[in-house]
């Protein structure tokens, strides 16, 4: 009997719902091996994806795959597949499947666009300069191409051209949305010393995402709420009872937390060019598969808190090894006894969730100077999500930062789990020592090579917004920023200073 | 919508400590203690769980049916009976019940909670009749919220009144007062208590249900 591919869907969906995520995958793969079928390449690009959110990259890198094998197959099927690699750091991958999509219509400025941003995140520079160009011969107005560009003028260390490219595009083109473009102009004018410059072309960005960031903004209050009344509830007993769980196979975790921009990225790049070191370089693994059903959809904290207290000896064997089966499919590669650094700088807020997974786990709390943490954010975050969208203004900024660390503030002296802080700023002033610091909290030696920025490219690729900075020799300039715009924290200087002094940063 | 008080929310207190002298239109008119994002003659803020100083999002507009010095029937008043400076309700050009009234507009990505304030009477000689104040909190819809009637003999005095009232996002709620009885003039508020808070999650669509705990509460059942 024929099957309509709405039918499919419908039952994909119910399956899904009902927590039948195997009988979805076969109800796809079913129909997408029937050859005989008319839709038999959109049933197969469906069944990829279900694949692809189930974390089974194996499998359905084989069904894309067979997909792009088909002359059939849609470029912007091919587009959404490259997106897919893109987000989890397979440039190169990524790269093959927008030639792909380029090859199947290649007067698409777009598609000539996204290729060009795979390119240069592979490091081949050349190449997607010349894409970008092409994108910009077959349609001069777009954007985001030019965005690449001076992008790239500025990582090959030529900000002047980039802010000239910048500043001619909008001079031809100045309406729509022209936030992108503006970014990039703020990052450059900081980079070249115009201040300034640089703060008035970024709030003239902000300006322009303000409305569409307000629901966004509206969500990160409401979670930051829930994650600030759960862990006012959480006692010295469910701490010590959680840390007390019994578990079969150690895993040898560090949670590498923080605030977003506190040198997260940098310190985990040098730790994981020690080779018995892998990371997760942000999965989100922990918040999209754990925190958020158990914490955020949960009615109340109170109803999360009590799931996470009940949650059985068993449950939290199947918790762990549904976490290491994912990180291990990131990964694209196994764990073997290597201590894994699960990175996510936004932990901090949501730890109690990690923390009753892991009883043998780690903590490592980057700290920086709060005010350049902020000046930071709010230059490279763009307000589209939760954890983004207090980047609108550096009030929003600074009170994100205040909902974030006041939760390290609430358990570190309570914690029975080893953590260690360490500071960015000592980081980049004396690398061998601070980093010597950390390894030796996780019992490993500290080895030379994880000071050479040239391994850390090697080995691994990297998703967050600070992919080129930590491939470049470890520098200071970052440290102080904030005095550079001193005048403009005014308003969030009540909040950041209060947290300078906490941290000692006075 | 009335919910259950939300918890260490950045208040605002208005004081009036900064007035300076009787009958006067209140500073900034009738956006009085509007946008309290720091801490001000008139009024203290605090900071709350989530960084918000006082309450920055939320507008208040202060209105009268009329007469005082201000033309809507809200004034500065020091010492007033010896208890502080307050804000006068006075209505002395006005006749009958005369209405006052404080709206709060919270910003789209907020809400308001109104949690105190404090009524007040001049004590007075000669006649019998007691102040009577009728008040309550009412959204757009003029569903009331929270309501109640205050009272006070010759002697004067003042309550505090602890509605706890949280709003809806972005929604606006009005307390309202009307004197029912008692001397005009002889009324006032003072240590009006409110706070900028923020939603509950479950207001918000979250859209994936995570497969990790999928898997852990499959082996539960």
């Amino acid at each position: 009997m024929y099957v309509s591919r709405d039918q499919i869907a419908e039952e994909v969906r119910a399956a899904v719902m009902a927590g039948e995520i195997e009988q979805a995958i076969a109800l796809y793969e079913e129909a997408a091996r029937d050859s005989g079928r008319p839709d038999r390449f959109e049933l197969l690009a469906q069944f990829g994806f279900l694949l692809w959110q189930c974390y089974d990259y194996c499998r359905a890198g084989e069904v894309f795959a067979e997909l792009q094998s088909g002359p059939h197959v849609d470029a912007r099927v091919l587009q959404q597949i490259a997106s897919l690699y893109f987000r989890i750091g397979r440039f190169d991958v990524a790269a093959e499947v927008m030639r792909g999509a380029v090859s199947r219509c290649a007067t698409d400025g777009e598609l000539l666009f996204q290729l060009a941003s795979c390119l240069e995140r592979c490091d081949r520079v050349a190449e997607a300069t010349e894409t970008a160009q092409e994108a910009l011969e077959i349609d001069p107005t777009h954007r985001a191409s030019v965005r690449l560009l001076a992008h790239i003028d500025k990582r090959l260390g030529n900000c002047p051209l980039a802010i000239s490219r910048i500043e001619s595009h909008l001079a031809r083109y100045p309406d729509g949305e022209t936030w992108a473009l503006k970014y990039e102009l703020a990052a450059c004018l900081d980079r070249v010393a115009q201040y300034d410059r640089a703060w008035n072309a970024l709030l003239e960005a902000k300006a322009q995402v303000a409305a569409i960031s307000r629901a966004d903004l509206v969500h990160s209050y409401s979670i930051r709420r829930r994650q600030g009344e759960l862990a006012k509830r959480l006692t010295d007993s469910d701490l010590r009872r959680w840390h007390h769980t019994p578990v079969d196979d150690r895993i040898p975790i560090v949670l590498l937390a923080g605030f977003p921009r506190s040198g997260t990225t940098l310190l985990e790049s040098i730790l994981t060019a020690h080779p018995g070191i892998v990371g997760t370089d942000e999965s989100g693994i922990i918040a999209s598969q754990f925190v958020q059903p158990i914490v955020w959809q949960a009615k109340d904290e109170l109803d999360a808190l009590l799931e996470i207290r009940g949650l059985s000896d068993r449950q939290i064997e199947i918790g762990r090894e549904t976490y290491l089966k994912y990180t291990t499919a990131v990964l694209g590669q196994s764990i073997d006894g290597q201590i894994l650094v699960e990175k996510d700088p936004l932990l901090t807020c949501d730890l109690a969730l990690p923390l009753r997974l892991f009883p043998e786990a780690r903590i490592v709390m980057p700290l920086r100077d709060p005010r350049d943490v902020a000046i930071s954010f709010f230059f490279t975050m763009v307000p589209f999500q939760w954890n983004s969208s207090p980047s609108t203004s550096i009030v929003e900024t600074a009170r994100f930062y205040h909902d974030v660390m006041r939760h390290w503030l609430l358990l570190r002296h309570r914690l029975p789990w080893p953590w260690i802080e360490t500071r960015y700023e000592d980081m980049v002033a004396q690398p061998q020592r601070e980093i010597g610091r950390v390894t030796e909290f996780f019992g490993i030696d500290f080895q030379e090579m994880m000071l050479d920025p040239s391994r850390r490219k090697a080995d691994r690729m990297i998703t967050t917004p600070t992919y080129i900075d930590v491939t470049r020799p470890i520098h200071r300039k970052a440290v102080g920023r904030w005095k550079h715009y001193c005048r403009y924290l005014e308003p969030a200087r009540p909040i950041l200073e209060a947290w300078a002094r906490e941290f000692g940063y006075d | 919508m009335m919910g259950a008080p939300s918890q260490s929310l950045a208040d605002v207190l208005i004081h009036n400590d900064g007035f300076t002298a009787n009958n006067q239109e209140l500073p900034g008119g009738q956006s009085y203690g509007s946008n309290a994002g720091s801490d001000d003659a008139n009024w203290t803020v605090s900071v709350g769980p989530w960084g918000i100083v006082g309450a920055p999002d939320i507008a208040l507009f202060w209105d009268g049916e009329g007469g005082g010095s201000s033309g809507y029937g809200l004034d500065t008043y020091t010492n007033w009976d010896g208890r502080g400076n307050v804000v006068q309700l006075d209505s002395s050009s006005s006749g009958g019940t005369p209405d006052f009234s404080i709206l709060f507009s919270p910003t789209a990505s907020f809400a308001v909670n109104i949690r105190s304030f404090d009524l007040d009477a001049w004590a007075w000689t000669g006649s019998d009749e007691t102040m009577d104040v009728d008040w309550w909190i009412e959204d757009n819809d003029s569903n009331v919220l929270a309501s109640g009637q205050w009272s006070r003999g010759r002697a004067g005095g003042r309550d505090t009144i602890s509605p706890d009232v949280v709003g809806g996002l972005g929604q606006e709620l009005t307390l309202r007062f009307t004197r029912l009885s008692g001397l005009p003039s002889y009324l006032a508020i003072d240590n009006l208590t409110f706070a900028q808070t923020v939603p509950e999650p479950s207001s918000i669509v979250l859209l994936l249900t995570g497969l990790g705990a999928l898997a852990m509460r499959r082996r539960k059942s």
